[in-house]
């Protein structure tokens, strides 16, 4: 079995029927998943879901009840985590307290023996891509929740392991550091073009960083694609109302006909709605479906809109640049609609929301995208 | 640590009340017998030979004991106690924290981890009882587990070594499992995390006690030591009932030293000034383990 | 054979090693006591034999073994409840009040678990036997309190840390005084700290021999003291004395078992923190 892949379609992480149990419960259901080399692949989800435990498996820090892991050809099932040439950062950064930043980032090389020459080097690179070289004789203690993660990346890095695992990484963090972080990892990977396996819960990170990304739900893949794709093509309610912010808006309407790849829904609130067909779907007259709109998509003003919702206004939450519209229609059905600019309404006024068939979504009964 | 609700009006004497009646007790049982020992130390106070009252001798007491060599061996016997019992002990017991550390078997860490208060709790003076009939020449089973092993046996109790060796091994056995619960509670306190990331870094095992969880072991290693010697200062139940500080003075520890002084020789005077002494030497260790403890918390 | 697996077995080999090492003086004292004099002097010791209770039948006919049962029982107790009504409040002032010398109080109060008992033993008897307190009960009970109040004290002020002080300024706003705060709110939610120290308080009274020893004659004597008074003679009857032993060290092992998960915490005063 050969294990130098130049080929770079060939898989450099494969995850095959990985299976996780915990006495008689049962975490993660057979997922397969394959990552080219080079590639930033994100595990995301809801809580509980398993991208933690996934991550953990690939790590060796979790047993595998059934199933294989291969790292760049190799089968590390049954690898020692120290021997899988992973690094992982942790979401507590897990930094040595009693080590400065200098001996954290050096132990896993010390470890294994690594000359203190080359120790040295590697400190030192990784301290100037990270720009830590003013921190390195400090302890953890003394250092803010960003320079610790820093400290944590840097520690991955002198290893120059295979494969970058990160934990929900960022989730400490504020929400300012956490953007500016985030931008950090994306020119890193751009930079190092290692490959890197992230988890979050926070959808936003994985749609800037990712290559690909991988939605899970309740220890099953939900879907994987690029972050366009999973945008324009999500492939049920799930993952449709699980990417985008705010979230999609879901209607239930009925079908009214259907005509030449297009079909017709009723809904009382809405107006003018035919929408295309794809992926072959077949519904029929009466079939209840469900109509997703992302609360971009929808205009305040229905003028020249092909489709139109009808709505009552509650709220508007203003956010400087932009505004947020929270509707509700007839049958009470909560709408939001996101619009550029400030707008004022007054709670209770009727609305037209306009939005177009090509943008909309059409699921069946049981989710799964038409 | 402590969050004084902010503040708060209370009466300026409300705190004595809540204090008054415990710190009086204290005082009672604690402060004034300790007064009442410095006053006899410096007086004459043979209880068999009560010559017209015991006479004010000033410091002719102290300066018996520490120029008496039994009292010096004593402590050293006491020292080399201390000695030969810890290492054991803490070796021991790390190596019981670490296997109750370890996950898996988890039915059975728990059961032992219970069964170590068995030890902890067993009276001292019977675990003495339970030594003698352990450590008995004919039908101890003591004898019997060297026999095993292709020992000779020994006459435990009747040899000054062995009964040295009798008593150190019962301390051991009864301590250990305080030594085995400390560290596993400071093994406890390293998070999950920092050991995973040295997981994903090193496969040794002692690579991980040494650099990642000894720090943590540290603490509870100085409240060990300090602790365990106070306890050895203080050690009386079992190597009573278990030997009586015999054969001869093989095992005579210095509690069980100034028993004898102060209750069979009845040499009150010469008793108090040994215990004043011993005292000193146990307020310099609580002071010593007070200033080193309250480092640790305030790193 | 897999590395993974023989570490687990090793795993369970040591676990059991050391379980048999903990539990074997316990064991053996227990099987002892259900020999009968013939195999108890089997040399060397047998391990299956046929279990007596003759022994037992033995004990609870001796009046001196129920007395000293009795007597340990009532000076444990004793000193345990009167432990719990000085330290509780004195923990209760710690926790919650801020004064001037609270810092020296407190390293006073924990102190005095190190004081070695000889200490106080000699001049205690001397002022025992001027006051004519030898051989009681209350001797021995105020001067278990320098032990227990200790221990009570650390434990429970730790134990009323804990419980927030939003409550009580809440009560205050209740028009609560101090008295009441601490009754109604602090000592029901401290019960389990109070539990935990008044157990450990009475174990160490119970298991307490020196100043027993030393300040009782014949009426108070304690259980540990006439475990000790069997050891004159040379014919020595093992099998009673491995029986009153069990005797004595059965109640304290069950409630050591019951507070297991506070061993560490009740030994070390929390020093390990």
């Amino acid at each position: 079995m050969t294990n130098r892949n130049d080929d770079n379609s060939m898989a450099f992480l494969k995850i095959d029927n990985a299976v996780k149990r915990y006495g008689d419960a049962t975490v993660i259901h057979g997922v397969s998943l394959e990552a080219r080399a080079g590639e930033f692949v994100v595990f995301v989800g809801p809580s509980g879901c398993g991208k933690s435990t996934l991550l953990r498996m690939v790590a060796g820090l979790e047993e595998v009840s059934a199933g294989r892991i291969h790292i760049d050809g190799a089968d590390v099932t049954d690898v020692p985590p120290a021997d899988r040439n992973v690094a992982m950062v942790f979401q507590s950064y897990a930094l040595y307290p009693h080590m400065s930043v200098r001996d954290n980032m050096a132990f896993g090389l010390k470890m294994i023996k690594t000359s203190k020459v080359e120790i040295d080097r590697r400190v030192a690179e990784a301290a100037a891509i990270l720009k830590l070289e003013p921190l390195l004789e400090r302890k953890p203690r003394a250092l803010s929740g960003g320079q610790r993660q820093r400290v944590a990346i840097g520690r991955a890095i002198v290893r120059h392991p295979k494969l970058f695992l990160f934990d929900e990484p960022l989730s400490n963090l504020d929400a300012e550091l956490r953007a500016e972080m985030r931008v950090e990892i994306a020119t890193l990977h751009q930079r190092l073009g290692a490959t890197m396996v992230y988890v979050t819960h926070d959808q936003v990170e994985a749609m800037t960083l990712a290559d690909r990304i991988v939605v899970l739900r309740a220890g099953r893949i939900e879907q994987v694609g690029t972050p366009a794709e999973l945008y324009d093509s999500p492939v049920n309610t799930f993952v449709a109302g699980f990417i985008g912010s705010p979230r999609m808006n879901f209607l239930t309407a009925r079908v009214d006909s259907v005509e030449d790849r297009r079909v017709r829904l009723a809904h009382p609130a809405l107006e003018g709605a035919l929408l295309p067909l794809r992926n072959g779907a077949n519904p029929k007259a009466g079939d209840e479906v469900t109509l997703g709109l992302r609360p971009e998509h929808l205009t305040l003003d229905a003028a020249g809109a092909p489709v139109t919702l009808a709505v009552t206004s509650e709220y508007v939450e203003n956010l400087g640049g932009s505004s947020q519209l929270y509707a509700r229609t007839a049958d009470g059905t909560r709408v939001i609609a996101q619009a550029a600019g400030r707008h004022t309404t007054t709670r209770g006024d009727t609305l037209r929301l306009g939005a177009s068939a090509e943008q909309a979504y059409l699921f069946d009964a049981q989710g799964q995208a038409l | 640590m402590a969050q004084p609700a902010s503040r708060l009006s209370h009466g300026r004497f409300t705190p004595l009340k809540f204090l008054a009646p415990s710190v009086l007790a204290l005082l009672a049982v604690g402060i004034w017998p300790t007064i009442f020992a410095v006053v006899t130390s410096l007086r004459e106070y043979k209880l068999t030979r009560p010559r017209g009252g015991f006479p004010f001798v000033g410091l002719d007491n102290y300066q018996a004991v520490l120029t008496d060599a039994t009292f010096w061996e004593t402590l050293a016997r006491t020292a080399g106690f201390y000695l030969t019992v810890m290492p054991v002990q803490l070796a021991l017991g790390l190596v019981i924290a670490l296997m109750l550390h370890r996950p898996g078997w988890g039915l059975m860490r728990t059961l032992l981890r219970v069964s170590l208060v068995v030890p902890l709790a067993t009276t001292y003076a019977v675990v003495g009882l339970i030594g003698r009939l352990v450590f008995n020449r004919d039908f101890g089973v003591a004898n019997q587990f060297a026999s095993w092993i292709g020992l000779p046996g020994l006459d435990w109790l009747g040899n000054p070594h062995g009964a040295f060796a009798a008593i150190a091994l019962m301390d051991i056995w009864q301590w250990t499992p305080f030594c085995a619960l400390i560290f596993l509670a400071g093994l406890s306190m390293v998070p999950n995390e920092i050991e995973e990331a040295a997981r994903l870094e090193t496969k040794s095992n002692w690579a991980l006690l040494r650099h990642v969880q000894l720090p943590y072991l540290l603490p509870g290693l100085t409240a060990v030591l300090i602790l365990r010697s106070a306890d050895i200062l203080k050690l009386f139940d079992m190597v009573f009932t278990m030997t009586r500080g015999g054969p001869g003075a093989a095992t005579e520890l210095v509690s069980i030293y100034i028993q004898r002084v102060g209750f069979r020789i009845f040499d009150m005077g010469t008793a108090s000034a040994q215990a004043i002494l011993l005292l000193v030497l146990t307020i310099v260790l609580s002071r010593l383990f007070i200033r080193l403890f309250y480092r640790e918390i305030e790193r | 054979m897999n590395p993974r697996l023989l570490g687990r077995v090793l795993h369970l080999v040591g676990l059991l090693a050391l379980l048999a090492f903990t539990l074997f003086p316990f064991y053996w004292m227990v099987s002892s006591s259900l020999k009968d004099q013939t195999d108890l002097l089997a040399a060397p010791p047998v391990w299956t034999f046929v279990p007596t209770l003759s022994h037992y039948a033995e004990i609870w006919q001796d009046d001196t073994v129920s007395k000293a049962l009795l007597n340990s029982l009532i000076v444990a107790g004793c000193t345990t409840v009167l432990a719990i009504a000085l330290g509780a409040p004195a923990a209760y002032a710690l926790a919650r009040f801020d004064f001037r010398g609270k810092k020296d109080l407190w390293f006073w109060f924990i102190s005095n678990r190190m004081i070695s008992p000889i200490v106080l033993a000699l001049p205690v008897y001397l002022m025992a036997q001027g006051a004519g307190l030898l051989d009681t009960h209350l001797v021995l009970i105020l001067i278990y309190l320098s032990f227990c109040l200790p221990i009570v004290v650390w434990i429970c002020t730790d134990q009323f840390r804990s419980i927030p002080p939003d409550l009580e300024q809440a009560a205050r706003l209740d028009h609560a005084n101090q008295w009441d705060i601490f009754w109604r709110i602090y000592l029901p939610l401290g019960l389990p700290g109070i539990a935990v120290s008044a157990i450990f308080s009475f174990i160490f009274s119970w298991n307490e021999l020196l100043y027993a020893l030393v300040l009782t004659r014949s009426d108070v004597q304690t259980a540990p003291v006439i475990a000790t008074s069997y050891m004159s003679g040379y014919e020595l009857p093992w099998g009673k004395i491995m029986a009153t032993g069990t005797v004595i060290v059965l109640p304290v092992t069950v409630f050591a078992l019951l507070v297991s998960r506070h061993m560490v915490r009740g030994l070390t005063m929390g020093a390990t923190k």
